[in-house]
């Protein structure tokens, strides 16, 4: 089972239970509320509204031993407070994803973040998710490694004065990399 | 030429600088510029990174003659002409300990270049941004990337893109296509990544500092004034940046007089006590009302700035830091709504702990000027200031839709007309009268010639104390609400012809209940009345009823002309001065 902040959009996609800062469902930072949805939990995705500060809260009060993904549609990110706290633990997990999109400004069907909730979907149904909470970073992380590794050796590459056709191949694998993980 | 190489690792810059000997000697001076990876690894988040970089001296000089040296980017763009200067950029390196590829740091460093001031015409400076990865798969993961697309800015696809860097010619070309960061071309490249504020407080305490800085700059033709450290805080920050630049806001015209301080009739100076749980606020408005009402009266006003107990709503502590009641008590209070910052953004208005500290001084010093300073701009915050007695309202400007009705300018001139009017003549005259109505309340005193008195006709009246002490309090009340309504234009958000209405209503008031104080030290109306009291050689009552009838009944012709004040006066002077021929009688 997945939690999903923002999960009128996430509902769509899956069977996920409905969490939200609204008054009339249950508050991600509420302990009492939240408890008997998150117990069986695998995974929660938590979306990074504007008020930054209720994820906060919910990571501290409510998701302290669970996998969490942070996610955000924000332009800019999530802030550095959050982003410092999900540092902190290695079941907490920021994905940088940034939507560009606002509340209702574009239609959630086609938009980047229903593509980016697919993704994680589809990562979950293939077991890409470990039981093991404390492996969250790794796994999640993953995209932004190795595409990190790919550009050392580009880099390495480039500075070795090695043959533009080399590279090109390789920056052609980097393509692929990028297509298939990132969209 | 400056070049300035921003990455996480250095292989662009050992190449450049393998080929500087060539290039120099083609007759190109070339100064190359890098920071050492270890800037990166140390910054916490890109806008650390972006204040590393610009105050920071971390930059390495390696050039002939400056072996090793490190300086600062301001330093090393300070005589900068221009078209001197271009940046290279990996797009995708990772500027910060908390930063990941993916998220692209160059284009936020970029945005950084674009959007902070104080660079002046390095803001323009061309801006090369090299990755391994496609425009489309730039801006398909951030849209927010726009800017990577704007006049100024080349994107180099590598490995291809290597080859104009490394060339001198192509580099002095590009550096002469500068960035176009008018209003009109540029904000939608800015606002395509912006994120408004959840609410007025992110903005009010640093956005309404930095718009009073520049009107008073402005205003006051002094360019020297400093923004307080809270304001150069937040505009380290790239949201902030963004912000100042989409909402930037007409400062206003600089024409008109600067109001004055009256001269305090006790001597000395005005005392001012600020409260306020932004150190910031307090610093400017202080500096601000000590220097700027007009020269001759400098030394006029005295601000004291006392910092917050964590419970500012605490009666004790209000009564003996403001001395409320006593001699020593300030000439003015300004007072912040919202003490408890963030905590009380969504508390109404009227439970706030500015409406608290409100309700206890008023009950305290009834005749105490305050005047409120808050960042809202809401019909509902005014009313509800308005129902605690406060007598100024005064916006902190904010962004949006927080924006004060009026130019920064006019906005910070109406902060000193209403200190102005605050510390004016009527409202030391207010204070007198709340003092001498407190008294009354306090020592009851029995020698008033009026409480028991046989007048030359014989008749004797006594007066009921409490009868004449609550008509006095609502005199008080009742100049109080003609000041606020007349002077401080607080009264009705429509101002104008309402506010008129509104003040001449509350002088007939007056008139009404000071004439009702001298039917009662009559024992009463009768009829014939002002004939009696000629003939009781009462005069002064007489006068003094007759002008309050004027008033009662709006005549033109006398009492309209008098000012407030002066009626009052007037009344004080009967209160105080038995009339002729009567006697004193003992209780």
């Amino acid at each position: 089972m997945v939690l999903a902040w923002k999960s009128e959009k996430a509902i769509s996609i899956a069977g996920f239970a409905h969490i939200d800062g609204g008054d009339e469902t249950p508050q991600a930072w509420d302990v009492n509320q939240c408890a008997p949805l998150v117990g069986d939990c695998d995974l929660i995705l938590l979306h990074v509204g504007e008020q930054q500060k209720y994820a906060t809260r919910a990571l501290t009060e409510c998701f302290a031993n669970k996998l969490v993904v942070c996610y955000t549609g924000a332009a800019g990110g999530v802030d550095l407070e959050l982003r410092s706290q999900i540092a902190q633990k290695d079941n907490w997990c920021y994905y940088p994803d940034s939507f560009g999109t606002f509340d209702d400004q574009v239609p959630f069907n086609g938009s980047l973040e229903e593509q980016s909730l697919s993704r994680y979907v589809t990562l979950i149904n293939n077991g890409a998710f470990p039981r093991d909470a404390k492996d969250a970073k790794n796994v999640l992380q993953n995209f932004d490694l190795t595409l990190e590794t790919h550009l050392d050796k580009l880099y390495g590459m480039l500075q070795s004065g090695k043959q533009t056709e080399g590279i090109i191949e390789e920056r052609n694998k980097l393509d692929t990399l990028l297509t298939e993980l990132a969209l | 030429m400056k070049v300035f190489i921003v990455d996480d690792c250095n292989w662009l810059s050992k190449s450049l600088e393998s080929r500087a000997s060539e290039i120099r000697n083609a007759g190109n001076p070339l100064k190359i510029y890098s920071l050492p990876d270890v800037c990166c690894r140390e910054s916490h988040g890109i806008d650390d990174f972006f204040d590393r970089a610009w105050e920071g001296k971390n930059w390495v000089d390696n050039n002939p003659g400056f072996a090793g040296g490190k300086k600062s980017l301001r330093e090393l763009t300070e005589n900068d002409k221009d078209g001197e200067t271009i940046f290279l950029v990996g797009l995708n390196a990772k500027l910060s300990s908390l930063s990941f590829r993916q998220e692209q740091d160059g284009v936020e460093l970029l945005k950084h270049i674009r959007l902070t001031e104080e660079l002046g015409a390095l803001r323009n400076a061309h801006v090369v941004l090299y990755s391994f990865e496609t425009v489309g798969s730039l801006l398909s993961r951030k849209p927010g990337n726009l800017m990577a697309l704007s006049a100024g800015t080349s994107l180099l696809r590598l490995p291809e893109g290597m080859e104009k860097m490394l060339d001198p010619e192509w580099l002095r070309n590009a550096a002469l296509r500068k960035a176009n960061l008018s209003q009109d071309y540029f904000t939608p490249f800015v606002a395509c990544t912006y994120r408004q504020p959840d609410t007025a407080h992110t903005y009010s305490n640093w956005w309404g500092m930095q718009q009073f800085i520049l009107a008073r700059r402005e205003l006051m033709r002094k360019p020297k004034i400093s923004m307080p450290h809270k304001v150069k805080e937040e505009l380290l920050k790239l949201e902030n940046k963004k912000a100042s630049f989409l909402n930037q806001v007409e400062l206003g015209r600089t024409d008109s007089e600067l109001p004055e301080v009256a001269t305090n009739p006790l001597g000395g100076k005005f005392k001012v006590v600020h409260l306020d749980d932004e150190p910031g606020w307090q610093e400017i408005v202080k500096n601000a009302l000590e220097d700027d009402f007009i020269t001759s009266v400098t030394d006029r006003v005295q601000v004291k700035t006392p910092p917050l107990p964590v419970n500012v709503v605490d009666r004790d502590w209000l009564e003996q830091e403001l001395s409320l009641g006593t001699d020593n008590e300030p000439d003015l209070l300004l007072l912040d709504l919202r003490m408890r910052g963030s905590a009380e953004a969504n508390t109404p208005a009227d439970q706030t702990s500015g409406a608290q500290v409100a309700r206890i001084v008023r009950e305290l010093s009834p005749g105490l000027p305050i005047i409120l300073m808050t960042a809202s701009n809401k019909a509902w915050t005014f009313e509800a200031a308005m129902k605690l007695g406060i007598d100024g309202y005064w916006m902190k400007e904010g962004v949006g839709e927080h924006l004060p009705p009026a130019t920064s300018v006019e906005n910070y001139r109406k902060l000193l007309h209403l200190v102005s009017t605050a510390l004016g003549e009527d409202y030391q005259f207010l204070k007198r009268f709340t003092k001498f109505v407190g008294k009354l309340s306090e020592d009851k005193p029995e020698d008033f010639w009026w409480r028991a008195y046989r007048w030359n006709d014989g008749q004797e009246t006594k007066v009921d104390y409490e009868e004449i002490f609550s008509k006095l309090r609502n005199i008080q009340i009742l100049y109080h609400e003609f000041l606020r309504a007349t002077l401080m234009g607080s009264y009705l958000m429509g101002g104008g012809e309402d506010e008129k209405q509104q003040g001449e209503i509350l002088f007939l008031g007056m008139g009404a209940e000071i004439r009702s104080v001298i039917e009662l030290i009559h024992g009463g109306w009768q009829k014939k009345f002002s004939a009696l009291m000629r003939y009781r050689y009462d005069n002064a009552g007489a006068d003094l009823h007759s002008l309050c009838s004027e008033m009662v009944h709006n005549n033109q012709k006398g009492a309209r002309r008098k000012a407030a004040n002066e009626v009052l006066t007037s009344f004080l002077d009967y209160l105080a001065t038995p009339p002729g021929q009567g006697e004193k009688i003992s209780l």
